[in-house]
């Protein structure tokens, strides 16, 4: 019988983790490649061998880089980014050729202990490096998965900060009782994040805290005087968590291998719990892909610095009733809250956008005049419409009217000026009206 | 199409295709909204091979609706009709209602029960309806020489051939058509529209003849009398009507550019509304 998986990936650029929920135990369960060391960090690594032309990933890839067995297909995750095509033994590949290729290798992991189980639900933990290159990349790792069979519409990419936020929801209530925080040490340096979670609203609102103390301590003072390091260490501590009331502390990063930071971590402990490994975000991005089959709507939304607070929906018909269509939900990175959608106007002239702020709590209706539109039967015209955010405040709605194919061409149709309100039109086949909504 | 009493918003399904699905008539749709209202409104003229594998495929390629395309598949695997696949295709969609597809049904459910030249005419009413005369009368010809009617029957039919002449052809062809038609059936509408007929190409001596042959009571004459006295004062006080008058007013006064301008003006606009015209008048189902 076919097995539904609900799979997490943590994707960094130099390890990946691959976990996937095991119904009988509820917890996420790592997945590794059997036999090797190290087997549940997979080097985020791919190269083709000279001769046979095979391709492979991981430790084996990461073994034969640098020799003369191997080509390296490079940074998978950076060449996505800026879209570098990479030529190998002669042959052009797209980023996507590359991600592709990495997908199935780690994917083909889950038959190992899955043989019948079909990807109900994947969710892919991400890096927040550079933000501004978050969407092609996005499309990218998208584009990569659906050729694997995997669309869109089953795959969720999200933050480390989000899968922090997934997995501590999904721990015991005492271990979030009050708010929780995360050492981050990592490529990118030395992070203290601290998450509150108001459990007092529906859903409830999270929000996060980031100070970065890289300036204080490198991985390279830590493989220098390990002594010394333990030292900043306490003194980071100290000014991190100075008066905070904290359930729990998370300490992740391959910066914290070894022990020299454990006699700090067991003074953290007084009054908390302290927790250390490698697996928490794609542990959370586990939790958030049970999340997404499980609830219904969202318990939890994160709040914070770049993150869009409002929901913006509107009452549809849709599945032979009037419902609530979500077109942007809130606690998204304003850079990636992006919606389209295609809607039939059935003696309908306007559009009443609903804006649900939850920072400020505060509701409202904003109305989209369609008036100008030419006059047309009932259902004989399609609009499409696009939201855009441009900043974390602003979001352009873009709204189209396509007509009704053949039957009803939306251009042509010489009606009186069109001057729409805060907008300006464009008559380019079907006209176009444009305003920015102000959050 | 009914209008609903309050208006709503339908989001689409599927998504709009880049290459658009070649229906008979020559007309593409892009949309399974498109398809549906196509299908929603030829119910009639659905020919049986109308749903094929190329057209499942075209909505699981183009539209992105696998699962759409897999149940129409599944049905004409295991062979159901034009009916079913109908009505799958329209619940696959939200573009009408479940009262508007419950209605279809029933309609569907009577055609099914029609002798083959009754449904033929469903067609060719349609076709009249939406004012595609001449497919409408190529489809009356056909019915007329292909059945063996009552003479009730082909009276209908030629009444309804009366219609589209008047359309397509001139008064006093349309005139002998609806004469023809009461000979055959002796509806009073066909002799009353073949008297109207007869007033508007001026035709007296058929229209004589025609009181003559049948003795029409004078009852009758009187009554089709003043509704042709009354449609030509309404089409005399419409907007047309009015402008018409100036426009020959404005010619007896000197005006003659000025006047046929107008009146290549007003003649465009009659040509217009016969091309669109999507009703048609007297047409008995």
């Amino acid at each position: 019988m076919e097995e539904k998986l609900l799979v997490g990936l943590d994707l960094c650029w130099d390890y990946t983790q691959l976990t996937c929920y095991n119904a009988k135990t509820g917890e996420p369960e790592s997945i590794g490649i059997r036999g090797s060391e190290e087997q549940y960090l997979i080097p985020t690594c791919l190269a083709v061998k000279r001769g046979s032309r095979e391709w492979v990933f991981g430790e084996e890839a990461k073994r034969l880089i640098g020799t003369e067995d191997a080509i390296d297909a490079g940074d998978l995750l950076e060449k996505a980014e800026q879209g570098t095509e990479t030529e190998l033994y002669g042959v052009s590949f797209q980023p996507e050729d590359l991600l592709e290729r990495y997908f199935r290798k780690v994917l083909l992991l889950l038959r190992q202990v899955y043989p019948n189980g079909r990807i109900a639900s994947l969710v892919l933990s991400l890096e927040e490096r550079d933000r501004a290159k978050g969407k092609i990349l996005k499309e990218r790792l998208e584009a990569a998965l659906a050729r694997l069979g995997i669309e869109p519409s089953r795959v969720q990419i999200q933050s480390h900060m989000a899968s922090f936020l997934h997995y501590t929801v999904s721990q015991r209530r005492d271990l979030w009782q009050n708010d929780t925080a995360l050492f981050e040490f990592g490529r990118n340096g030395l992070h203290y994040v601290q998450l509150s979670i108001n459990r007092k609203e529906i859903p409830m609102i999270a929000g996060l805290e980031d100070r970065d103390f890289s300036a204080y301590l490198t991985q390279k003072q830590v493989r220098e005087d390990p002594v010394t390091a333990g030292k900043i260490f306490q003194d980071v501590t100290e000014m991190a968590v100075y008066r905070k009331v904290l359930s729990t502390v998370y300490v992740v990063g391959r910066g914290f291998e070894g022990d020299w930071a454990d006699e700090v971590l067991i003074s953290l402990c007084a009054r908390r719990r302290v927790f250390k490994g490698q697996n928490l975000y794609a542990k959370g991005a586990c939790y958030a892909a049970l999340h997404l089959t499980e609830w219904e709507e969202e318990r939890v939304l994160l709040l914070g610095e770049d993150r869009t607070s409002a929901e913006l929906s509107m009452q549809v018909y849709r599945d032979g009733g009037m419902q609530e269509l979500t077109l942007i939900r809130p606690a998204i990175l304003w850079q990636e809250a992006f919606g389209e959608w295609d809607f039939i106007l059935d003696g309908e002239t306007e559009l009443a956008l609903q804006i649900r702020d939850y920072m400020t709590k505060k509701r409202e209706q904003h109305l989209i005049d369609l008036s100008a539109l030419p006059p047309r039967p009932p259902r004989m015209t399609r609009i499409r419409m696009k939201l855009q955010y441009v900043d974390l405040h602003t979001c352009l709605i873009q709204v189209k009217d396509l007509g009704f194919g053949e039957l009803m061409p939306a251009g042509g149709e010489g009606s009186a000026a069109f001057s729409p309100a805060g907008g300006r039109g464009n008559t380019a086949g079907g006209r176009i009206w444009e305003m920015t909504l102000e959050l | 199409m009914n209008k609903t009493e309050q208006g709503k918003i339908i989001l689409c399904t599927g998504r709009m295709a880049k290459e658009g699905w070649l229906l008979a008539d020559g007309l593409k749709v892009y949309s399974v909204e498109e398809l549906c209202y196509y299908v929603y409104q030829n119910i009639y003229g659905l020919e049986d091979g109308f749903f094929t594998r190329e057209l499942s495929d075209w909505l699981e390629q183009e539209c992105g609706m696998p699962e759409t395309a897999e149940k129409l598949n599944w049905l004409l695997s295991e062979g159901y009709g034009t009916k079913d696949l109908t009505i799958a295709l329209l619940c696959s969609a939200d573009y009408y209602t479940e009262p508007e597809i419950k209605e279809l049904l029933v309609r569907m459910n009577e055609l099914e029960q029609l002798p083959p030249w009754k449904k033929r005419k469903r067609l060719a009413d349609e076709y009249l309806h939406r004012g595609q005369y001449a497919r409408a009368g190529n489809e009356y010809e056909k019915i007329l020489a292909e059945y063996p009617l009552t003479e009730e029957e082909r009276g209908n039919i030629m009444h309804n051939i009366g219609v589209v002449r008047m359309y397509t052809a001139s008064s006093a062809d349309a005139a002998e058509s609806f004469y023809t038609a009461y000979k055959l059936w002796h509806h009073p509408e066909s002799m009353k529209l073949c008297l109207l007929a007869c007033h508007m190409g001026n035709c007296q001596e058929e229209y004589q003849r025609v009181q003559a042959e049948e003795g029409i009571s004078q009852e009758f004459i009187q009554m089709t009398e003043e509704e042709w006295v009354e449609s030509a004062e309404e089409a005399d006080s419409s907007g047309q009507g009015k402008l018409l008058r100036e426009i020959l007013q404005g010619r007896r006064a000197g005006m003659v550019a000025e006047s046929y301008e107008g009146l290549n003006g007003l003649l465009e606009v009659w040509k217009q509304e016969y091309r669109n015209a999507l009703q048609s008048y007297g047409a008995i189902r």
